[in-house]
């Protein structure tokens, strides 16, 4: 019988797709019954709470076995990531920078590499939630900066929360990413808008939204 | 150290994170008709570390009206002062006196100027 199912904070496509028995965020994604879901979320690692997904009957698949001969049979299997870049806002060089990454039960104790890139496979069952701490100067023993993180939580680019988000990682400021147009806000917007040659009112507005998603990259 | 929010991300796809090193910026409009605009010079002062930094309206990019002056490896305590000195004879004058480094951000009427302070 199909459901439905409303996303809440947090979730990801992956994440809901198993809690109903599919092995791939693809097998709801792309069923026709999700049509309009995904027209509205054009990036699947991109979803918001209170969309709605269809979730269509699991269909019992009868395969041909032949006797006396192996049968091979392909699991799909997906997993997540995450996946940080670290950069500076002057363009120096981060490599041999230390970073610690606390997610979920993961503890990764590493340096980082010119691009600044760090790669993590999600535990299936681990929370999404986690810590990071940055040790830019040589020697130190307490982190230079540290902040906590939620995997699956960036809004999409329509909402202020989603500008919020995006802006304060790109180094421009909003404060609490908490979807309220307060003074941090505009000068974070202010900001990026100066940065990208964009009209300066502190409103994120259509020009400077897709700007920001296209620095961004989601 | 400041850590001061979470940051939501997104699973799977790139997160950007961009480092800001600590600096004081203030941006504000200047009037290109006025004669020798450019000559102008900020001056943020801090007494209790004995510093200052000078920054000219000249070395900056200027985009329409807008100028966003970045004041770099500040001290992070004690009280600034920013000076706007025209540099052309004329007496040099206070855009505020006395800021403690926590208050810096709020500096600027946000109408016409705005100030961020960021760091580390």
């Amino acid at each position: 019988m199909t459901q439905q199912h409303t996303v809440t904070q947090g979730e990801t496509l992956l994440r809901i797709a198993k809690q109903y028995g599919y092995q791939t965020s693809k097998a709801l994604y792309n069923h026709p019954s999700n049509a309009e879901f995904k027209a509205l979320r054009p990036d699947l690692n991109l979803i918001y709470p209170g969309d709605k997904i269809t979730i269509p009957p699991k269909k019992e698949k009868f395969i041909p076995l032949r006797t006396n001969s192996i049968n091979s049979f392909v699991v799909q299997n997906e997993k997540e990531y995450f996946r940080l870049q670290v950069s500076y806002d002057d363009g120096d060089d981060v490599a041999g920078k230390r970073v610690v990454l606390n997610i979920g039960s993961q503890t990764i104790d590493t340096v980082l590499q010119s691009d600044g890139l760090i790669e993590v496979e999600l535990n299936n069952n681990d929370v999404l939630t986690g810590t990071v701490d940055l040790y830019l100067h040589e020697g130190e023993t307490t982190p230079t900066k540290s902040f906590n993180v939620q995997i699956g939580n960036l809004d999409p680019i329509e909402t202020l929360s989603g500008v919020q988000g995006r802006c304060n990682m790109l180094g421009f400021n909003c404060g609490k990413v908490d979807g309220v147009m307060g003074k941090k806000t505009r000068i974070g917007v202010k900001e990026f808008q100066y940065e990208h040659d964009l009209d300066i009112d502190g409103i994120p507005g259509p020009k400077t939204k897709a700007k920001l998603q296209q620095v961004f990259g989601s | 150290m400041s850590a001061p929010h979470s940051m939501p991300m997104v699973v799977n796809n790139i997160n950007p994170l961009t480092m800001v090193k600590p600096a004081f910026i203030f941006m504000y409009q200047v009037d290109p008709n006025t004669p020798k605009y450019d000559k102008e010079q900020l001056i943020l002062i801090n007494k209790q570390h004995s510093w200052q930094q000078v920054q000219s309206i000249a070395s900056v990019r200027l985009d329409s009206t807008w100028v966003k002056i970045k004041f770099t490896n500040i001290p992070q305590s004690g009280n600034f002062d920013l000076m706007q000195d025209p540099n052309d004879g004329q007496p040099a004058y206070y855009i505020f006196d006395n800021v403690p480094f926590s208050e810096l951000y709020k500096q600027t009427p946000e109408t016409v100027l705005m100030a961020e302070i960021v760091e580390e």
